[in-house]
């Protein structure tokens, strides 16, 4: 589809001028707005009203999904408002004084630090920013119908992290499953068991908060809030869950996409908003029968959780690191060496966390 | 004589120590690393400013033997290359120094290599003249 101009759009401004760039991107959303149509949606997040306003069906067909579990039917006044526009679906290109993908490829890798006020940056597969000043923040990718499954699957990363950081929120790379309200959170990089262990734990009746990104409180007892409704698995692993199958978002993908599951579609039931963190667990695959758990010092459970957290998101700086190492101060940790039978994992973890006392305040 | 002093690699690298072990992430490279005991004490005193030699002499103090200097070195020279510390001739010493263990174990720097992906895969695979690309799949996603 040929992109319509927008107004304004002939020059671009020299690198470093934020405030330009973010009224520029709006003007964008504006005239994608105007091109399609507006879709608003609140949700409540951990105590924060979130307006996410969406230019266009497309765009809102792929992301509001996994977020569609916080929304609120009477919501007060937005303490943030999200506004995501696509090219491809509205006709509206980016204007030019936005400035360069190369410019914020480059600012994302470089600084955590925002410019008067406002953070930039390019990840994959879009435009993510976040005008402080005005708590505005933008979300723009070029196709909404080719979005990558990881992006909407779990939506906006970057534009949680910037806005719930500074909160005291730390939006972390883990799972968090739970017997009831005492959960835990499963932490290591990709490939460690994480999501395995977590859609086990779905399918033999705990509750459920993610399988990949948890956003963490520390306020009072430490808990992991649910902010993606979805659970992803590689499609190796998906002969041990059979059931899930039919159940799939993406039942058509490549060989290299995850499996998605809609998690407050299937079992909507176990999808909790918060479980309070009683133990940090870090899984190991080890072809044995038995599961076992094996208490681990906070300085290892720190080495899982912390890397990948860190480094999936865009200069994320010292603050975070102290957060998660205030987390591991408090909350026990154990090695989880998995055993192979799903449901094996899933008893064992459920009796583990049964011992567990609640975590200091 | 200039005493050679050292800061951490900040913004791209940050660490936290817990129960003497620090954790350091290098955030350009991906790599991270991890060292504790005397060792986590060492990179401490490095980063608050400590000369090579200065903590060379407070591991002799504290031990009471020779032979610090070495282990003490080669672990600058590891942290130089890896890139977590740098040399700062402005850097001011702390007064106070960690908690050192009972017993002197010669430091090692454990460097993990597993996340590197993650900064390796690129994003973009054809951009417009404009500047804005247009997204082909083909790098695995960061999960």
């Amino acid at each position: 589809m040929a992109g319509a101009a927008v107004e304004g759009s002939a020059s671009a401004p020299e690198f470093g001028d934020a405030r330009a760039e973010f009224d520029a991107f709006m003007r964008g959303f504006e005239a994608a707005c105007e091109a399609a149509c507006v879709i608003e949606h609140s949700a409540q997040l951990a105590g924060q009203e979130i307006l996410f306003r969406f230019a266009g069906k497309a765009l809102e067909e792929r992301l509001w999904p996994a977020l569609a579990h916080l929304a609120t039917e009477s919501p007060g006044k937005p303490h943030l408002t999200v506004c995501s526009w696509d090219t491809a679906s509205t006709g509206v290109e980016m204007p030019a004084e936005v400035g360069s993908v190369l410019t914020h490829l480059e600012r994302a890798a470089s600084t955590s630090e925002p410019r008067d006020g406002i953070f930039a940056a390019f990840v994959m597969p879009g435009l993510n920013l976040l005008d402080t000043n005005t708590s505005l923040a933008g979300f723009w990718v070029r196709d909404a119908g080719r979005l990558q499954y990881w992006e909407w699957a779990g939506p906006f990363r970057n534009v949680f992290h910037w806005w719930f950081a500074p909160r005291g929120m730390q939006l972390v790379h883990a799972a968090a499953v739970g017997l009831g309200d005492a959960g835990a959170l499963i932490v290591g990089k990709s490939g460690s068991g994480k999501s395995t262990t977590a859609i086990g734990a779905l399918l033999g009746g705990l509750s459920y908060t993610g399988d990949d990104r948890c956003l963490v409180t520390l306020e009072g007892v430490p808990r992991a809030h649910a902010v993606y409704a979805t659970a992803k698995l590689h499609n190796e692993n998906l002969d041990r869950f059979v059931s899930l199958r039919p159940l799939l978002m993406n039942p058509a993908r490549d060989d290299d996409e995850k499996a998605v599951l809609l998690v407050s579609q299937h079992f909507p039931a176990q999808l909790v908003g918060s479980l309070a963190i009683r133990a940090i667990v870090v899984p190991e695959v080890t072809g044995g029968t038995t599961t076992t758990f094996t208490p681990i010092t906070p300085g290892a459970a720190l080495r899982g959780l912390a890397p990948s957290t860190l480094l999936n998101l865009p200069a994320a700086g010292a603050p975070p690191l102290k957060f998660m190492g205030e987390l591991v101060r408090r909350v026990p940790a154990w090695s989880m060496k998995l055993g192979s039978d799903p449901a094996e994992v899933t008893a064992a973890l459920a009796a583990f966390l049964g011992t567990v006392p609640e975590a200091s305040a | 004589m200039t005493v050679e002093r050292y800061r951490m690699n900040a913004p791209n690298v940050i660490a936290e120590t817990l129960d003497g072990e620090a954790l350091i992430i290098n955030l350009h490279t991906g790599f991270y690393y991890s060292i504790d005991s005397v060792g986590a004490a060492v990179w401490n005193l490095l980063c608050d400013g400590w000369s090579s030699t200065e903590v060379a002499g407070h591991l002799q103090d504290a031990f009471r033997g020779p032979g610090f200097s070495a282990p003490v070195d080669s672990l600058v020279t590891e942290l130089v290359a890896e890139q977590l510390l740098v040399a700062d001739p402005a850097a001011l010493r702390a007064d106070s120094s960690p908690p050192l263990p009972t017993d002197f174990q010669p430091p090692v720097l454990r460097k993990y290599t597993d996340m590197q992906g993650l900064l390796e895969a690129d994003p973009i695979h054809e951009v417009e003249a404009a500047g804005w690309p247009h997204v082909i799949p083909a790098a695995p996603g960061p999960n």
